[in-house]
This record gives C-alpha cells, sequence and structure tokens, in this order.
C-alpha cells in the first residue's frame, strides 16, 4: 500500500541544482535603506514594515572547502525561534532529498565538514558554539543561516567562529539552504 | 490588573496555576478556571516552598528542579544542549538505572534572547515583529493573542486569523506525526508525511506570505485560487496515510503506554493542551480564550488512555476537524486601531494553551507577559517520562510537539 501511495504521487524532488528551483519564492524588501532596525540584506527580518516583493536569497560565500563526494553536516542551533531548524530538517523531504547530492546530517561536529548554525548567539551557546567549532576536523566550513546567526538581534555568529558562507532568510527555504551548501563545497555559483 | 496580595498556598482547585512570573521583590500568580474560563491575578512576596507539593508546575515557571537523591545504582547525566537527537538548544537531567529513567528534569534557558525586552515601549505594529519570533512554529498562534490583545481586529480579518490558525495547527500536528514515524523507522511514512508538511508550509506562503506565516497580518491574505484544491488533496492524503499509520502494528506498540500522564497527573500538574485532552480532560483555549467566540460549536477531541498513542490520536482528529475547516474558509484584509489598554487571555496553539497580557499605552506597548505554550509541557514530558526506559525517550518527547525556543520566551518585561 505504501509503495502503491509512493506511485501514485510521483516524484516530487525539485530538479535543482539541474535545473530551476520550483519552491514558490520568498517575500523580501524591495529596497533596505529605510528598515526602522536597521537591519542589512542578511539580517532582514522579513518582516512586512518596508515594500516587499517575491525575490530570491541573498547568499555570500567567503571561502570554499575542497569539493569532495560527500559532505557531512553538523547542524548547531545557538538561539533559533526553530523555524531555521525546521526548514533544516526538510532538507530530508522528498522536495529536496538532500542526500541524492551527497549531503549528509552528522550529530557530532567531530565528523563534520560544515557547521550550519541557527539563530541568535546566547550567552550560554556561545562557549558550545566554540567548543563545537575547535572539535571540527580541517577542512571545515561554518555557515551562518538566516537572520538571527547574521545580526538580527544583535550577535552575529562571525563574531565567535569564522564563516565561510552567509545566507539572509528569516527563515531561508530549504532550496536557499542547498544552494549555500553546494556554494560552500564549491558545488554551485549563481 | 487588579492583583491581590494573597498566598498562593490559600488558593484551591478548581483554580489552575496558569502562570507564574517571579522577580526579586514579588511574585505575580495568574489563576484559571478551566470550567468558566475565569482569570485572576495574585500577588505574594514569595514563592512558598510548600507551593512547589501542592502545585508542582511552578517549578516550571521558577525554574526550580532538581533531580531526587537516587538508587544505588543511579547515574545522573545531562543530555543537551547540542546533541542531534534534540533538535535544538535544550538540554535535560536525567537520573537513570540501567536502561530505566527515574527522574528527569528540564534544563532551560539556552534559547533565552530576552525577545519580551524589546518589545517594550515599541510601537504595537512594530512589536509584533518579535512577537511572531517567540517560536517560530507558533508564530500566528502569538500574533493571532497578541492582535486581538493589543489591536481590534475588523470581522474579515477575525476570519482570516481563523484560517491560518488551523494552518498552523495542521502543519504542526503533521510535522509531528512526520517525527514520531521517523522514531519508529517508518520510512516511508515519514518521507509521506514530511512531504505533506512541506506541502503546507507553501500554501502558507501563497495565502499568508510567509511559510510560517510570520508578517501573516501585514503580507496576506494574498490571492490563491488553488487554495481549496490543494487542501481538499491533501486532507484526502492525510486521512489515507493516518489510517495506514495506525494499522502498523510496529508503529503503535512504540506509542501505546509510552509516556502516560493519566487525568490525576493532569490535575495535579494544572496540565492543559493535548495532554489534558488523550488523559480525558477536556482543557483547550477554543473553549475558553480570546478566540472562543470562533469556535461556537466546538467540541475538543479526548481520548482516555494519557500516553503517546492517545496524544497521537487527539492530533490526528484534530487535523481531520481543521482540514474540514479550512475546506470552506472565507477571509478578508485586515484593519487595525492600536486598543489602549491592559488586556490578557488565552489562546491554544498546537500544542497547548498559552497565556498573554499586554499593556497598551500612546500606542505603544509598556508591559507584556507570556507564558508560553510548551513550558508547562516540558513539565507535564517530565513527570509522564519517569520509569519509561531509554529508548522510549523520542516517542515520548515528540508526541508533545512542543520546542525550546518556547519554553525560554517565559517572561514578563515592564
Ligand atoms: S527587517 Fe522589516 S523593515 Fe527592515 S528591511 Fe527587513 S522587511 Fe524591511
Ligand atoms: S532567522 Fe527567522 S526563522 Fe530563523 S531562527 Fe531567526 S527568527 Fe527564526
Amino acid at each position: 500500500m505504501w509503495m502503491l501511495r509512493g506511485l501514485k504521487k510521483g516524484v516530487l524532488t525539485t530538479r535543482f541544482p539541474k535545473g530551476e528551483a520550483d519552491a514558490p519564492l520568498t517575500l523580501r524588501p524591495v529596497k533596505m535603506d529605510k528598515c526602522p532596525f536597521a537591519r542589512d540584506e542578511f539580517s532582514c527580518l522579513a518582516c512586512g514594515l518596508c515594500e516587499m516583493k517575491e525575490s530570491t536569497e541573498k547568499i555570500e560565500i567567503k571561502d570554499t572547502i575542497p569539493l569532495k563526494s560527500s559532505i557531512h553536516i553538523f547542524v548547531m542551533d545557538v538561539g533559533s525561534c526553530a523555524a531555521c531548524n525546521r526548514e533544516v530538517s526538510l532538507l530530508k523531504a522528498p522536495q529536496y532529498d538532500l542526500h541524492r547530492l551527497g549531503l549528509f546530517f552528522t550529530p557530532t561536529p567531530k565528523h563534520a565538514d560544515v557547521m550550519l548554525v541557527l539563530g541568535a548567539p546566547t550567552e550560554k551557546m556561545v562557549p558550545v558554539l566554540k567548543e563545537a567549532y575547535e572539535l571540527m576536523p580541517e577542512p571545515k566550513a561554518v555557515v551562518a543561516l538566516g537572520a538571527c546567526a547574521n545580526g538580527a538581534f544583535g550577535q552575529k555568529v562571525e563574531d565567535t567562529v569564522p564563516v565561510s558562507a552567509r545566507i539572509s532568510g528569516c527563515p531561508p527555504q530549504p532550496v536557499e539552504i542547498l544552494k549555500v551548501l553546494l556554494g560552500v563545497a564549491g558545488r554551485w555559483n549563481e | 490588573m487588579n492583583a491581590e496580595f494573597v498566598n498562593p498556598l490559600e488558593i484551591k482547585r478548581p483554580w489552575s496555576l496558569a502562570a507564574l512570573f517571579k522577580d526579586a521583590h514579588e511574585s505575580l500568580y495568574v489563576w484559571l478556571n478551566y470550567d468558566t474560563g475565569e482569570v485572576s491575578f495574585t500577588r505574594w512576596d514569595t514563592v512558598p516552598e510548600e507551593l512547589y507539593d501542592v502545585r508542582p508546575v511552578a517549578r516550571a515557571y521558577t525554574h526550580n528542579y532538581a533531580l531526587p537523591n537516587g538508587l544505588p545504582c543511579s547515574r545522573t547525566l545531562i543530555y543537551g544542549p547540542a546533541a542531534g537527537g534534540l533538535g535544538e538548544a535544550g538540554a535535560f537531567k536525567l537520573q537513570t538505572c540501567g536502561e530505566r529513567i527515574d527522574a528527569l528534569v528540564p534544563f532551560l534557558g539556552f534559547k533565552n534572547r530576552e525577545l519580551g525586552a524589546h518589545i517594550i515601549n515599541k510601537k504595537v505594529g512594530e512589536a509584533l515583529l518579535f512577537i511572531e519570533r517567540f517560536a517560530g512554529q507558533f508564530s500566528i498562534s502569538y500574533a493571532s493573542l497578541f492582535a486581538v490583545l493589543a489591536f481590534s481586529p475588523n470581522e474579515k480579518c477575525m476570519q482570516y486569523i481563523h484560517t491560518a490558525l488551523e494552518l498552523e495547527r495542521v502543519h504542526n500536528h503533521i510535522w509531528v506525526m512526520h517525527k514520531l514515524a521517523g522514531d519508529a523507522s517508518q520510512k516511508v511514512a515519514t518521507a509521506h508525511l514530511a512531504a505533506m508538511t512541506e506541502e503546507l508550509l507553501r500554501i502558507n506562503l501563497r495565502l499568508l506570505g510567509h511559510r510560517y506565516g510570520m508578517g501573516f497580518l501585514r503580507h496576506g491574505p494574498r490571492e490563491y485560487e488553488e487554495f481549496y484544491g490543494k487542501i481538499r488533496t491533501l486532507h484526502e492524503e492525510f486521512t489515507g496515510l493516518s489510517e495506514e499509520l495506525l494499522n502498523s502494528r510496529i508503529f503503535i506498540d512504540r506509542l501505546h503506554t509510552t509516556c502516560k500522564l493519566d487525568a490525576d497527573a493532569v490535575l495535579l500538574n494544572d496540565t492543559g493542551g493535548i495532554p489534558a485532552r488523550a488523559a480525558g480532560v477536556a482543557r483547550d483555549a477554543r473553549k475558553y480564550g480570546v478566540l472562543k467566540a470562533l469556535y461556537s460549536n466546538f467540541v475538543p477531541h479526548t481520548e482516555q488512555d494519557g500516553d503517546a498513542l492517545a496524544r497521537l490520536m487527539v492530533r490526528i482528529n484534530e487535523v481531520e476537524d481543521s482540514l474540514a475547516m479550512l475546506e470552506s474558509a472565507e477571509w478578508g484584509a485586515c484593519k487595525f486601531k492600536p486598543a489602549n489598554a491592559f488586556r490578557y487571555g488565552f489562546i491554544e496553539t498546537p500544542p497547548g494553551d498559552a497565556f498573554m497580557a499586554v499593556r497598551v499605552e500612546d500606542g505603544r506597548v509598556r508591559e507584556f507577559m507570556l507564558r508560553p505554550a510548551s513550558l508547562p509541557l516540558y513539565h507535564a514530558f517530565s513527570v509522564g517520562i519517569k520509569g519509561n526506559v531509554f529508548t522510549d525517550f523520542p516517542f515520548a518527547l515528540d508526541s508533545f510537539g512542543i520546542y525550546f525556543a518556547d519554553a525560554d520566551s517565559h517572561g514578563r518585561w515592564l
């Protein structure tokens, strides 16, 4: 029965990165210069208090890690609202199926190539973040994911550990997270 | 707010301790009569030690937890805050004897972002931005509660709020089912439920302007012609899928008798929400909260066993009801005007009730209180998990559908 159900639904997986990402676009500000909260493109909370339109994410790749066939990702929550966490978990949903791209989650920083950091670093989580970074083997990369990790509420991830890539969004959608992960591995370029 | 100076030990049931805000000089107690929906405030200069015996949930509100003295075989461990299994920055202190969990206490505060402090003196429209981010999964619930307390939404907007709340309930309940199926290694069911969650979040984005409804009162409602068709398809799919899932003995066995909280435990621990309904206690803020007018003929679904399976059954029935409601939902554009007043009330978030109080003066927030839904439910989890074995832990925790981000948003700001 499960198999029949699957056949009935057909293939849901996005054609990205070989084709277009088919998820609907997020609303983002048209211009950043009038933010009453003084947020920038990476820390914008997409709150809707300025004019918004559907548009794509902003990604900054500072360093890439040498290309590997598979990449292990450690997810580090340092003070999120838990929506970023859900978006990361949804990478395993059939629409995204991150394993087909050689991306895998690992429960320990000791086995991680990439640390995906979510949330606004809280006082109690800053030392945990530092420790997790120290435990990662070389070469390693840190991705600051979403507005909170990029300073929406003060502290940024890059104030504590070196950041290789940043992505905007509150939260960034799963397909956008795929882009930054492939980008940091040198496998995707806008 | 009229808060008499009363020793909290004198307040007897049917009053439940719904919130407690402790500060250095005085503590504010919020009491709820679940039968009548009445709310009462009292003040007292301390939190008496005896209160923790008669109102154990007070421990959750004051973060006053300690593990008991263990047995000779007992081991104590801290699980979290960066443990992959929890999925969030939070922790538990556990006392185990072999595989058995003899005691567990929530270890909170890792996600304390002090968002409430950002709200004070903000214009109500700006405060909403922070309120929506206490817990992303319950963003619509908190924004709706705040909107009703701090603005006066028009009737069409109330219908829009109702639609958004049910969309939020459905995606959260289905996500809980996804996690439980994953815990039981039901890989195909897990994938179907994740796909359904993603589909619902895309519906949210198209109608509400955001996948989790953040800013839904400003962004939406947006034009979305396919809404009813999509909901009908999802409903059909959900009904078939849940029937099939419930036919899986392996899945059901893992949930049956796991993390049981019976009606007596619910009453002693002043528990509301899904864990209460799963134990046969029909506590639901849709009956007594600020939005009760939207749910005029509402009768909560209840079960009797109080275990993880009963909580799942309540969720399945609620998804069925919410999807049926969404199939014919109507809505209109929102218009607001700030209400200069002190107002308070409850809302039923997906896992349980939450309390909020807001004082607005000159269109700005001057006082704010939040007792989030997850905080008393972490306490309920800590009660139910005693005596379970460690392999039950993910089933037990995931059956509550709660978040550390939410629990850590508790507080009162002036
Ligand atoms: S935070 Fe809000 S007001 Fe500021 S730029 Fe982003 S959407 Fe506009
Ligand atoms: S960036 Fe937005 S969605 Fe992500 S944790 Fe922060 S508030 Fe939540």
